[in-house]
């Protein structure tokens, strides 16, 4: 009895408004059921973010139903949760997972809580948010009683758990019962393998890189989807690895080296079939928009997508007026004076700030109104 | 008959002194009564300290009950009582008389006129509650002396201590004054008080704390010199620096650490790694464990103290080290600021579990201020209250300032010796009286009362989130609630998970 458990494809995410990106996220998609299908599994577990919203693209909910078509002609039944991001918790709305009913598509949900398969006993809950935590724990505990009667169990759930993610859980460790053989996971993306309960407790991840910070967990342990044996008496949980569309690079650069990492980069990125997304750190005391002109004549040709991030040593924008907050004299005046320092025509604006500040100060609405009006008039 | 006449109750027999005397009665007089005698041509009053019942017939030598049940039928109810008075004083000027009464003179229960008189606080009264003994005659306080010679209130728990405080500040916000309740256990947040709550919340600002202080709070002790003296050199040369302006101040802790950093590199202190690697731990801890009562921004709790309210400082969610930093703090600055000036009002301290505070065998760094202030204080306009439900764990220096003593129900007998050792007017038969209070009851003594009196306390208005709570309707509750909860969570996922 093999299974893939795979999870939050994110389809329709369309990162930095890219066209480019969102085919991404449909590619590793379609190479992910091109896998699948190759490995004949008895069934696929999905737990949850199948697309990035719940009213996703057209494009989406077709690719997902092509998909969905070809693994129900190979006899693969699909058991899936929705996630944060395909529900809206809502009246009168339903997830987007429940258009795929004809296509072999079981949805776990509050009717339907759990399916039988061959012996196995999948059950789970659609994720709930914090805020209904003791439901979510009765629905969980519910599940754990019911999966007695099977010789094998899993337990879907889309929810962070606070020892892998401490700060914005759901749910804790202790939360969940012994009971299963394994525990199904979506809602992280990286990828964790752990020993819970009777068995392994796994998320898969994410299939595409979402967010930058996934990427050193990608680097170490790569991306894809899980293929579970239950045969033994603990599950056999191996990875499969998708390859990626486009290389995602993220390089601190230390301006002393700038001109070298640079040239460096570039040679590297020409080798490349696709143009990469580069994420750079350029650190060091220097100025912005010569470090920026560089950047984009030799990078921005050969790369999808380029994210600087300027570390300055010294002077950080708007500096002056820190410095002079810290003499102790926080001096309105002054500093909007400081604000407009270049140009005559500057001047005029300062005297303006200056006026409408002391008139709304004292409470004088109607004229700051009759100031702001007169003001913009030599505009028209 | 009226109620305020002066019933005869009995005579006094027996030999007499100008301070106690003996008397019989056929009536039920109470202890604690107030009585008043007339001889020596004026009106004295005295206070029954004890009473016992007796019989002629019915002696101890008798072992037969069937015996007693006979007497009782032939001689009826022959039974009297016999009881010692207290002379306090002329009902005018409470002096006590040089003569003593002659033996045989009538002795009457004092009637509420007299009482009202000898229980009226003065010009500047508050009113704690009644006469135990005579409803009706209400009990009040002299302002000036209860502030400015202190008062201990104690009681074991349970028996009102929180009720009392909360009178007394009720009663001292009638006066427009100020009160301030350093808060264990956060009972007065939520009171509400005539001229309003001003909840403070415990925030210190290490800049303003004293090195010691500092140092208690990292828990480096006294005697670990070594980690001291590295604490020290570290924590001035940064402090300078926030004060030159030259550090942000997210950043004084790093640089604290970073000092630290550099002192384990230098050739200088290369023997003293140990210590100086124990002072980093410390701080890393001290931060984990007082990030939420340490800001550099936080400003001095002295002055937020506001007159014509009572002041709450909110010591409920921390730990005793650190409401001892935070009230030791409190009270050195404001020493300072009233001597100098800076302060311009007279405030009354409440320090609830001073025996946490001002513990009798260890050394605290608010008990070397609250001994100062006990000491100093009234000079300068702050009033100390002590409330704690251990006197025998209590400072003896401490209690012994406090000239006014409220003693509610106190059972334990090391409690009861302590507390008369600490103070000059309370009899070894008023002492007795304190098991049989009753909750609310209490002994009430010293400058601020003419004659020590028995009082049934009032109960203050406003609600007070300190009593004993209902454990088994807690329970219920809690479980119904957790219920209720389910069941309205289960109703709106019912309406959006319709699939």
């Amino acid at each position: 009895m093999r299974f893939v458990h795979i999870s939050d494809n994110h389809l329709g995410f369309r990162q930095f408004g890219l066209f480019e990106r969102e085919n991404d996220f449909y590619d590793v998609f379609d190479r992910a059921v091109e896998e699948i299908i190759k490995e004949r599994p008895n069934f696929v577990i999905h737990s949850g973010d199948l697309f990035e919203a719940s009213r996703p693209p057209t494009r989406a909910l077709l690719l997902v139903q092509r998909s969905f078509s070809r693994l129900k002609d190979e006899n693969i039944p699909i058991y899936a949760i929705p996630g944060n991001h395909d529900t809206i918790m809502r009246k009168n709305t339903y997830p987007p997972q429940i258009l795929y009913e004809m296509f072999g598509l079981k949805l776990i949900s509050k009717k339907n809580p759990f399916y039988v398969q061959d012996g196995v006993f999948i059950g789970g809950s659609p994720y709930i948010s914090k805020y209904y935590s003791k439901s979510l724990k009765e629905r969980i505990k519910f599940l754990g009683e019911r999966s007695k009667d099977y010789d094998k169990s899993i337990l879907v759930l889309h929810q962070a758990i606070d020892k892998y993610l401490p700060y914005e859980f759901e749910l804790k460790i202790g939360d969940l019962p012994k009971c299963f053989d394994y525990y199904a996971l979506g809602h992280i993306h990286d990828r964790i393998i752990d020993d819970f309960g009777r068995g392994r407790l796994a998320y898969p991840g994410s299939t595409e890189i979402w967010r930058i910070d996934e990427l050193k967990n990608y680097k170490k342990k790569g991306k894809g989807f899980y293929l579970v044996d239950l045969d033994g008496d603990i599950p056999d949980v191996q990875g499969v690895n998708l390859e990626m569309s486009r290389e995602v690079i993220e390089e601190k650069i230390e301006f002393s080296e700038f001109k070298e990492d640079i040239g460096r980069l570039a040679r590297y990125i020409e080798e490349m079939e696709t143009m990469p997304i580069l994420y750079l750190t350029v650190k060091g005391d220097f100025d912005r928009s010569f470090v920026h002109k560089k950047l984009i004549d030799s990078l921005s040709n050969i790369s999808l997508h380029i994210r600087v991030n300027y570390d300055l040593e010294d002077d950080i924008e708007g500096g002056e007026y820190y410095k002079e907050i810290a003499k102790g004299s926080l001096n309105i005046k002054d500093m909007i004076k400081m604000s407009y320092e270049e140009g005559e025509e500057k001047k005029e604006y300062s005297t303006f700030t200056i006026s409408l500040f002391d008139l709304l100060s004292s409470n004088k609405i109607e004229d700051a109104r009759e100031l702001t009006e007169k003001f913009y008039e030599g505009f028209k | 008959m009226r109620d305020n006449e002066e019933r005869i109750i009995g005579r006094c027999i027996g030999e007499t002194s100008p301070l106690a005397l003996t008397f019989i009665s056929k009536k039920t007089p109470k202890v604690g009564e107030y009585v008043v005698l007339e001889y020596g041509g004026t009106k004295v009053l005295g206070m029954i300290e004890t009473l016992s019942g007796c019989s002629t017939s019915i002696t101890e030598k008798i072992y037969n009950p069937e015996t007693v049940e006979k007497i009782r039928e032939i001689e009826g109810e022959d039974h009297y009582m016999r009881g010692s008075i207290k002379i306090l004083g002329d009902v005018e000027t409470l002096r006590i008389p040089r003569v003593p009464p002659s033996p045989g003179i009538e002795i009457r229960i004092a009637d509420e006129g007299t009482l009202k008189k000898v229980f009226s606080g003065g010009k500047d009264e508050l009113k704690i509650g009644d006469l135990i003994t005579q409803e009706g005659v209400a009990v009040k306080l002299d302002v000036n002396k209860m502030v400015t010679r202190h008062l201990a209130i104690l009681a074991m728990t349970g028996a009102g201590k929180s009720n009392t405080v909360a009178v007394i500040t009720d009663g001292i916000l009638k006066f427009k004054g100020s009160v301030l309740i350093f808060d264990m256990h956060s009972e007065y947040v939520d009171a509400e008080f005539d001229g309003g709550t001003n909840v403070i919340e415990p925030h210190i600002n290490p800049l303003y704390l004293s090195l010691p202080e500092f140092a208690k709070l990292a828990n480096i002790p006294g005697d670990a010199y070594v980690q001291e003296r590295y604490f020290r050199m570290a924590y001035g040369e940064i402090r300078n620096s926030v004060r030159e302006g030259n550090l942000s101040n997210k950043e004084f802790f790093n640089s604290i650490q970073e000092k630290l950093d550099e002192f384990l590199e230098m050739e200088d202190y290369k023997g003293d790694k140990k210590p100086i690697v124990a002072v980093k731990n410390k701080l890393d801890d001290l931060i984990e464990r007082y990030k939420n009562i340490l800001s550099l921004n936080a400003p001095d709790l002295v002055e937020e103290i506001k007159l014509s309210a009572a002041n709450v400082i909110d010591l409920g969610s921390v730990d005793e080290d650190a409401a001892d930093v935070i009230v030791s703090h409190t009270l050195s600055n404001l020493l300072k600021k009233i001597k100098r000036g800076d302060l311009s009002f007279p405030v009354f301290v409440v320090l609830e579990e001073a025996h946490i505070l001002a513990p009798k065998s260890r050394l605290t760094l608010s008990k070397y201020w609250i001994g100062r202030i006990a000491r100093e204080g009234r000079k300068f306009g702050i009033g100390l209250c002590m409330v704690s439900q251990r006197p025998k764990s209590l400072d003896p220096e401490s209690l012994s300032q406090a000239n006014n003593m409220i003693i509610l129900r106190l059972i334990e007998p090391t409690d009861q010796r302590h507390v008369q050792e600490a103070s000059e007017s309370l009899s070894e038969d008023l002492l007795k009286q304190l098991p049989s209070l009753n909750i609310g009851e209490a002994i009430v003594l010293g400058p601020m009362t003419r004659v020590p009196a028995l009082v049934k306390i009032d109960e203050f208005k406003g609600k007070l989130s300190g009593g004993d709570i209902n454990i088994v309707e807690r329970w219920r509750r809690l479980k119904e609630e957790d219920e209720r909860e389910l069941e309205e969570q289960e109703k709106e996922i019912s309406e959006f998970m319709e699939y």
